[in-house]
């Protein structure tokens, strides 16, 4: 934590809601993508990441400054989209019905097709975290994503470090299942594309 | 052909020693089922992290305000409900009991409820009485008003009354507007 933040941390203590919202800014960007990650659209994680926002507004008299901002802000919105994801039972979300304006792209001018790229990847990705349990994909967000060791997962998720490691286990396993059932689902749509010649209609 | 551990040391992706480093490399020269597993795990670890981060459309902080405000003033509606609810239930309670003391108050003046309803019925009769009373007096003053001034001294009279009104809002939408007043 840097010094700016411990002071606006200290004003946001003391009611100053400007101060919380520059911390809003400073962490909109990773809470936003493990929201994004969990709950597979944006507008949920939009929601998400608001009320997760909001939750460490309320409850910034439980932190304690000895322990990583990052870390207490991210266990809060991780505990906030399992919760969400469990009541919810998330329905699997068509790429078609999302609306792409909700997430800005690092590059300020995607080309159309860098877009559509960029789609394929998130969907493939959302597919591949769909198989697993809400708690799981927590683990498997936090650890790939965002680095952490299997000590901070614990501390994020509410969990012991034998927990982290069987939940990380049994993911690894689905999504290794999952990864070889897409690569071969690709490679199937890969030979049916080679085999036609150019000239070749689908009527023929 | 036996996968384990090669299968669980895949798996729980931890540091292996460098007998265990050199057995897993054997395993797997010989092993496709073993060898398809590694190559899927490092396929969705490096799909995972080569993704970038998604941020939001611009104007979160701005929104996450907006919602911290709804949510400010909807604590604050919801006290002033609870607050409205707690005076209403006291007053009640008042309400209740002043009826109850009245009660017990008249029932111990009166021998009998024939005796009750013929005071309630003498009472109101007395007020209303002294209504048609105001009321007669009321009706001799606005016959007596008019005559009081010629129509030319009304049309003076509200005049000064409507000037007077005017200087007055006027004044106040002034002061409103002075600075350092909200």
């Amino acid at each position: 934590m840097n010094d700016n933040e411990a002071v606006w941390l200290a004003k946001a203590r003391a009611g100053d809601d400007d101060a919380f919202t520059h911390i809003v800014e400073a962490y909109q960007k990773p809470v936003f993508s493990l929201c994004y990650r969990m709950l597979g659209n944006a507008g949920d994680a939009e929601d998400a990441a608001q009320e997760a926002f909001l939750r460490a507004y309320r409850h910034l008299n439980r932190y304690d400054p000895n322990r990583s901002f990052a870390t207490w802000l991210l266990s809060i919105a991780s505990h906030y989209c399992i919760d969400r994801l469990r009541k919810k039972k998330l329905p699997s979300f068509s790429i078609d019905n999302e609306a792409h304006d909700w997430w800005q792209p690092p590059d300020p001018g995607p080309t159309p097709e860098a877009v559509l790229v960029m789609d394929q990847k998130h969907r493939r990705i959302r597919e591949l975290l769909d198989v697993l349990a809400p708690k799981d994909r927590a683990a498997v967000v936090l650890h790939y994503w965002y680095d952490y060791s299997y000590e901070e997962i614990a501390e994020s998720l509410a969990i012991s470090e034998s927990a982290v490691k069987s939940r990380l286990y049994r993911a690894r396993r689905a999504l290794a299942e999952n990864w070889q059932t897409q690569e071969s689902q690709m490679e199937m749509i890969e030979s049916n594309s080679t085999e036609r010649t150019p000239y070749e209609t689908p009527a023929f | 052909m036996k996968h384990q551990p090669f299968d669980n040391w895949l798996l729980f992706d931890e540091r292996l020693t460098p007998d265990q480093s050199q057995d897993l490399d054997q395993h797997l020269q010989d092993c496709g089922h073993c060898r398809g597993l590694q190559q899927s795990l490092e396929g969705v670890a490096n799909f995972f992290r080569d993704s970038s981060e998604i941020e939001p459309i611009s104007g979160f902080a701005d929104r996450w305000q907006i919602r911290l405000k709804q949510e400010q003033l909807g604590v604050v509606a919801a006290r002033h409900r609870w607050q409205s609810w707690i005076t209403l239930i006291l007053i009640a309670n008042g309400v209740s009991l002043l009826g109850v003391l009245l009660g017990m108050t008249f029932f111990n003046t009166f021998d009998s409820l024939t005796e009750l309803f013929m005071v309630s019925v003498y009472r109101l009769t007395s007020l209303l009485t002294v209504i048609n009373i105001f009321q007669n007096l009321l009706a001799i003053v606005i016959r007596t008003i008019p005559g009081l001034l010629s129509p030319s001294g009304w049309a003076i009279l509200a005049g000064i009354v409507s000037a007077g009104s005017l200087i007055w809002i006027l004044s106040l939408a002034r002061l409103a507007r002075m600075p350092g007043r909200a």
